[in-house]
């Protein structure tokens, strides 16, 4: 009897070395996080004026507008009384700041067409200068380039009907 | 002590015959070969958290950054040159066997009660060239673990969403 006892012992020993030793699968925690920003946004607080201007009859005229509103005309009459003052268009961004954004103008030309017909100009060569940027540069940063301005040409042909002459164009800004 | 020994003696045999060591007096003899491998503790460390950067709110989208570090962004805007990452975790253990991965179904970020879910975990062992939850344990073993982040609604207020998440590790 004291031998199948210890036969035993010997038996549940064995049985419990062989059992696979378990543990723990290991496990480790990571942070994720993901930031949100608030949309860029846009606003014009200053819109693109040319002013008056009379052809000279020495060809077509062009009238350059800068970006600091400084017009720079050719073979055309810039009368000094009774005009508007020329202005390049302004426009204010808002966002989150020190984030990059970039300006979008108009590559190619838009027409203004004369109140109460149907007749056109051109205007082409848009131009931009942001806040801290000097002139050409289309990328800022919010905080620093919180404004920019966009100038550009205006070409008239010498036969263009006189009129007050209207358009608009298209600028956008994105985040980078 | 005289009584003991004998038992002792007939102890020490049955151990040595459940062993597989079994020697016979006949003629016959047999003779086996029991074998163990003992495996290092498998080991996870966390090297690097997991960013999804910077996402533009206002709209309702998917922003999805992959294990190998890439980030693509549907129907929201997602900015910046960089500052997004997958997560890394190293692990350690017995050369060339094979591990399984295991990842959370879902993870809740959250921001003053606001929430964005991550769905679709999933994790690229260096050992593998495409996503997988197997890898081989290696010198210098490690997976990536990337997922798809939900921008359910495009009135999420702006700001840092956070989450802890877990993931484990097992011999296969």
């Amino acid at each position: 009897m004291k031998r199948i006892t210890y036969f035993a012992m010997a038996v549940i020993a064995l049985g419990v070395a062989a059992l696979p030793a378990t543990a723990a699968n290991p496990t480790a925690s990571a942070l994720v996080e993901a930031e949100l920003v608030q949309t860029v946004t846009l606003v014009k607080t200053v819109d693109m004026q040319f002013g008056k201007v009379a052809l000279t009859g020495e060809g077509v005229g062009t009238l350059v507008l800068g970006v600091d509103g400084v017009i720079t005309p050719t073979n055309l009459f810039v009368p000094t009384t009774g005009n508007v003052t020329p202005a390049a268009a302004v426009f204010g961004v808002n966002g989150l700041s020190g984030t990059s954004y970039t300006v979008s103008i108009p590559s190619g030309t838009v027409s203004l067409t004369k109140q109460g017909g149907t007749e056109t100009m051109d205007v082409s060569a848009f131009s931009v200068k942001l806040a801290s940027k000097v002139a050409g540069v289309t990328t800022g940063t919010i905080g620093a380039d919180n404004s920019f301005a966009v100038g550009a040409t205006l070409t008239i042909p010498t036969t263009q009907a006189e009129g007050k002459y209207t358009g608009s164009f298209p600028v956008s800004i994105s985040y980078n | 002590m005289k009584n003991r020994l004998p038992h002792i003696i007939l102890f020490m045999v049955g151990l040595v015959v459940c062993s597989g060591f079994l020697k016979a007096e006949s003629a016959r003899s047999v003779e086996t070969t029991a074998k163990a491998t003992i495996l290092e503790i498998l080991q996870l460390v966390k090297v690097q958290d997991m960013s999804f950067g910077r996402m533009v709110n206002g709209a309702t989208g998917v922003v999805e950054l992959k294990p190998s570090g890439e980030r693509l962004a549907t129907g929201v805007t997602a900015i910046g040159e960089s500052g997004w990452r997958p997560a890394r975790f190293e692990v350690r253990g017995t050369a060339n066997y094979e591990y399984y991965i295991g990842l959370p179904t879902d993870i809740t970020l959250e921001k003053d009660g606001n929430q964005i879910v991550i769905e679709d975990l999933v994790a690229r062992p260096s050992s593998a060239s495409e996503n997988a939850l197997k890898g081989i344990i290696t010198a210098d073993a490690y997976f990536t673990v990337g997922g798809k982040l939900i921008l359910a609604s495009p009135d999420l207020p702006p700001g840092e969403y956070r989450a802890n998440f877990e993931v484990s590790v097992g011999y296969n």
